[in-house]
């Protein structure tokens, strides 16, 4: 069946269904990909990061004849922009001939001087092309540094076999997965052992990048680690990835940072994505990037205009899949044509993508065009085919860009079966999918039988065992905060709704005793969210309710509720891979309603307000221990969560317990120390008496029974790190272990008598004391644990 | 003329740094003009990994790791350095066939010559700031010389030469608006013009010698690192031409590096991990020596 006839059954499929059915079948498209969490950032964008990515319901459909075509058109320019590649990296003969100026190389930001001699291949590209009105395809721009989109492609296959099963009966398309396993090999092929335990990563900005959903989920479908620059290092003339288990050899580098930022010590001497000395390994042949650094000379419509000779030149050939008419403003008449009739060309930089220059006020474009003709190339695009999509108000017909991906064979070159479709509403904004386009499912056609044409092109065959044993440095170090902020957000918030009760309830109490409480625990909060003067502050403590709003709502103020979230979701942010969806949708939710701001509440709402918010940080910690299936994550995860735990409890006690007051106040602190840690239940089952200082002090510190105990808190912690990797034999003490063993014996041989005594200022110095050093141990375990595990500078 | 030459920088850092790397281009150019008799160059702490290459344009460039935490980091070059310079007259080249010229130059040397031509990092030529300039030193006579003469007292006059106004890190646009700069400065300016009227120039880094004032003895370690301008002229070749003191190149200049601006050929480019700031200091002594002792460093 011609594609026409295919395309129109199909919208008749879709057409047939009632306009409710639809509506709901674009709902479950919206779900399904948010379930999924495919998302597009855009920087600058109200929504922020994690925009959804827009799919719609109709497939785009290319007939064998027509796939045909574009196939070999797409094996035909893998082997040419290789031939270039190599050429203007080594010899530049396309030069010397007189095939292209000098300027659309020398000129260009891509063509980098380090890493002249060091590109020769180009494993992996995808081509950006429109067909015209007369039915044929043109090429408008090469993606060659890393090209994005295969990630999406795939999802979007997922989500219409899943949503829209009826329209695959009866027909037969070609599937996706046979690509990834050849992708696979490529990598292989390409490493420098060309073994099939080559240790292979895929590089990212990180979580902030537009297309970071595609890196992660590329990451677990190939089972590749996903790392940062940071992860990585130069030592001994390879790169390394640290892991918590020490230093692994990295073979194959699949980035997805452009190769500017990728080597700060002779590219782009700020960047903080890449790895210091990396082109030198390159250079030694001890790892592969891929695609190399450097290849983005290609991403040139400079070019363009001379990419028929170019093909004439290296292969003898002309180009199978067309370019669109492109002329080169080195030439002063291709500049009088734009000058006469500028609406019927679209202007571009050589070195920019196609949509930089759209919205630059025409003056000021002359004007540079004018400074630097040979930096400019104009293109005519003509009158365009559509497509036609769903949309949101109904069908309708849109312009379209059609990316098509490649890989290099050890024969010649394998073109995905597929594609990305982006349909735009004004072609003058380009095809960005930051400009918020909507994409289609492309379906090849295939004569074979079902067996091919399942719609289930998913089933995770190519990923063979996704789980990282040795989990990198950079994201145990986001875990073990990621730990530590929850604890001191749960500590925080149950602290505050402690000290919110007691201040509501002025009026029952005696008043001066309610009084001093409420002083002393204001201060407390102070010590405890370490927000300096805070309730110190005369001014502060006149209006206490103000300054709590502060600590809650303010996420300036370091410390706070609201500053302690923020930081919270960045470390959430950076580890975003490992999590479930459950434990994003808490997250997500937790974060979002506070958010809202609440002025003016009752009492009684505030505190309803931060009990929710209890009840969803419980559920997000509960969610994390279920969901990290990475032992070495669950380990220093804990690790995070035990030390603020500990710290947050010693500076409790400290600020509650150390200075001796009269027996109510005293017992009403006891009572509120208690409820703060939701241990006065366990307290009344434990005792069975009425609450007594010594009691809580032998509670809190030294009970083996009850499992918040600082004893049995560093007990566990030191339990915990025998577990970390690389740690010593049986019987010998690692060096950042000695701080808390020295605490942990110290806790065991106390006297709670002793150290409640009391001097003559009425303070209880011995137990002051032993809680600053409780501190002091476990500040330097962490410091200790960062060093070895997370910053490596033992390898330094 | 041959010198003695020794530049050393010292970094102070109020942190331990464990991991430094490091890219120099320090060594003097071996050139048909310039014969580099020795060459010594020392790192302490000493470097875990060390290797030498060249770079695009032909400078040397050694990359050194240091892998051992340290809070002091020296690097220190000496050199013995011959420069074989001939005085030569200026050839009357037409303005009109410069371009023409080029063309006919050999495959392998024209697009190193050409290249110079285009913007540069550091040096984009949009610029409207330089219209003025070009304005000024365009005269009705078809003459190369006459133009760079022209050029060469348009810098003095219009710029000053100040220390601590601009950083490596100055855009070119800025200095354009405050006319005060160092050598950096001065070259990136000249080379904006040349190539706005579509010459080929490049930026040299090196040494210049220094005279003490008359009757005074010669100072130690009060030289500088210096930067100038060198011009493609057909039938001649690369001349160079040092706008920060007005004259063309002589024998008292030692090359180092050539690059199309400051970022090629930027001395030492460093990476390191750790926080905290550092401090700097550097001296360079460029002493002339007899023929006798120029085996010795």
């Amino acid at each position: 069946m011609e594609t026409s006839g295919m395309m129109s059954s199909m919208i008749k499929k879709v057409l047939d269904l009632s306009s409710e059915t639809v509506k709901q079948r674009q709902h479950d498209v919206a779900w399904h990909l948010r379930e999924n969490g495919v998302t597009y950032n855009v920087y600058k964008d109200t929504d922020g990061y994690n925009r959804l990515w827009n799919l719609d319901i109709i497939p785009f459909v290319i007939c064998e004849d027509e796939w045909s075509t574009l196939q070999k058109g797409m094996e035909q320019r893998g082997r040419l922009m290789e031939a270039i590649l190599a050429d203007l990296y080594t010899q530049r003969r396309c030069l010397s001939e007189g095939i292209i100026p000098y300027q659309v190389v020398y000129g260009h930001g891509g063509f980098l001087r380090e890493c002249d001699g060091l590109v020769t291949a180009l494993p992996f590209f995808a081509v950006d092309m429109v067909k015209g009105a007369d039915g044929v395809f043109r090429v408008y721009d090469d993606r060659v540094q890393a090209p994005s989109g295969l990630g999406y492609a795939l999802e979007n296959r997922l989500t219409i076999g899943r949503v829209m099963p009826e329209l695959f009966e009866g027909i037969s398309i070609e599937r996706l997965s046979y690509f990834f396993e050849t992708y696979k090999k490529m990598v292989i092929a390409c490493s420098p052992t060309q073994r099939d335990d080559a240790f292979i990563v895929i590089l990212t900005p990180g979580p902030w990048n537009e297309t970071y959903f595609e890196h992660a989920y590329l990451a677990s479908y190939l089972g590749y680690p996903i790392v940062r620059g940071d992860d990585l290092v130069v030592k001994d003339r390879y790169v390394w990835l640290k892991t918590l288990s020490g230093l692994k050899k990295v073979d194959v580098i699949i980035r997805r940072v452009d190769a500017w930022y990728c080597d700060p010590l002779v590219l782009k001497n700020d960047s903080q994505l890449g790895v210091a000395g990396l082109v030198s390994v390159i250079r030694d042949g001890h790892v592969k990037v891929i695609n190399p650094l450097g290849s983005g000379l290609l991403e040139n419509p400079g070019l363009y205009p001379f990419m028929d000779a170019l093909a004439q030149f290296f292969l003898g050939e002309s180009l199978i899949v067309p370019q669109i008419p492109t002329l080169w403003c080195g030439e002063p008449d291709n500049v009088q044509k734009f000058l006469a009739n500028p609406q019927s060309y679209r202007l571009r930089r050589i070195d920019q993508p196609a949509k930089q220059e759209v919205n630059k006020d025409f003056d000021l474009l002359c004007e540079e065009l004018l400074a630097q003709p040979s930096m400019y190339v104009i293109q005519a695009w003509g009158s365009m085919a559509t497509t036609q999509v769903l949309g949101d108000e109904g069908a309708t017909q849109r312009p379209f860009s059609l990316r098509l991906f490649g890989i290099q064979t050890p024969v010649d070159h394998a073109i995905m079966p597929g594609g990305l479709i982006r349909a735009t509403h004004n072609v003058g904004e380009g095809f960005s999918s930051k400009i918020g386009s909507v994409s289609q499912d492309v379906w090849i056609l295939t004569p074979q039988t079902s067996a091919q044409a399942s719609p289930m092109a998913r089933k995770r065959s190519v990923s063979s065992s996704v789980i990282m044993e040795d989990l990198p440095s950079l994201t145990a170090e986001n875990l073990y905060w990621v730990g530590r902020y929850c604890a001191r957000a749960l500590i925080t918030v149950r602290y505050i709704r402690t000290l919110l009760y007691v201040m509501s309830e002025a009026n029952h109490y005696e008043y001066a005793t309610n009084i001093m409480c409420q002083r002393t625990l204001q201060n407390g909060l102070t010590h405890l969210t370490m927000t300096y003067p805070g309730f110190f502050d005369e001014m502060t403590a006149h209006d206490p309710l103000k300054h709590i709003m502060n600590l809650l709502q303010d996420d300036t103020m370091i410390g706070g509720l609201a500053h302690t979230l923020l930081m919270l979701s960045k470390a959430s942010f950076g580890v975003k891979s490992l999590w479930s969806h459950d434990t994003w949708r808490v997250l997500d939710r937790m974060l979002l309603e506070w958010k809202n701001p609440v002025n003016r509440m009752s009492w009684r709402q505030l505190i309803d307000h931060l009990d929710m918010m209890i009840i969803r940080m419980v559920a997000f910690t509960g969610l994390i221990h279920e969901s990290l299936v990475v032992k070495q994550g669950t380990t220093v995860y804990t690790i995070g969560l035990k030390i603020e735990e500990a710290l947050l409890e010693v500076s409790k006690i400290r600020s509650l317990l150390v200075i001796a007051h009269d027996a109510d106040v005293e017992y009403e602190l006891l009572e509120v120390l208690l409820e703060s840690c939701e241990a006065l239940n366990a307290y009344r089952y434990g005792y069975k008496s009425h609450l007594s200082l010594e009691n809580v002090t032998s509670m809190m510190i030294v009970s083996e029974h009850y499992p918040r105990s600082l004893l049995m808190l560093v007990r566990t912690i030191l339990d915990l790190m025998k577990s970390l990797p690389q740690h010593p034999k049986k019987g010998i003490l690692a060096t950042y272990e000695r701080p808390l063993f020295e605490l942990f014996s110290k806790l065991s041989l106390l006297s709670i008598d002793d150290l409640l005594q009391t001097n003559d200022a009425g303070i209880r110095e011995d137990l002051d004391r032993l809680l600053g050093l409780a501190y002091t141990q476990l500040s330097l375990t962490s410091d200790m644990i960062s060093r070895t595990y997370f910053s490596h500078s033992q390898y330094a | 003329m041959i010198y003695r030459i020794i530049h050393q920088t010292d970094y102070t850092y109020n942190h331990p740094i464990g991991v430094c790397y490091n890219v120099l281009k320090l060594r003097p150019r071996s050139l048909p003009f310039q014969k580099v008799h020795a060459f010594h160059l020392s790192l302490s702490p000493l470097p875990t990994e060390q290797r030498e290459e060249n770079d695009f344009f032909g400078n040397v460039m050694h990359t050194c790791m240091i892998h051992s935490p340290h809070t002091h980091l020296t690097i220190k070059t000496q050199s013995i350095v011959e420069v074989m310079f001939s005085p030569y007259a200026f050839p009357l080249i037409s303005w009109h066939n410069y371009k023409i010229e080029i063309e006919r130059l050999p495959a392998y040397e024209r697009y190193d010559v050409l290249s110079m031509s285009l913007a540069s990092p550091l040096i984009p030529l949009h610029s409207k700031a330089l219209e003025p300039f070009i304005q000024e030193i365009m005269t009705s006579r078809d003459d190369l010389y006459h133009v760079i003469q022209n050029l060469l007292s348009l810098m003095t006059s219009h710029f000053e030469f100040q220390a601590g106004i601009t950083t490596v890190s100055t855009p070119l646009e800025e200095i354009l608006r405050v006319r005060k700069g160092v050598c950096q400065d001065f070259a990136h300016v000249t080379i904006a013009i040349l190539r706005r009227l579509g010459l080929c120039a490049r930026y040299v880094s090196g040494y210049i010698r220094t005279y003490p004032p008359e009757g005074q003895p010669r100072l130690v370690g009060v030289d500088a690192s210096h930067a100038w301008v060198s011009l493609y002229v057909p039938t001649r070749g690369w001349i160079d031409i040092d706008p920060t003191n007005n004259r063309f190149v002589n024998d008292d200049y030692v090359v180092v590096a050539y690059g199309r601006d400051y970022s090629d050929i930027t001395p030492i480019k460093g990476v390191w991990t750790g926080q905290g700031w550092t401090s700097l200091h550097v001296s360079v002594d460029m002493a002339p020596i007899d023929e006798e002792n120029k085996g010795d460093l």
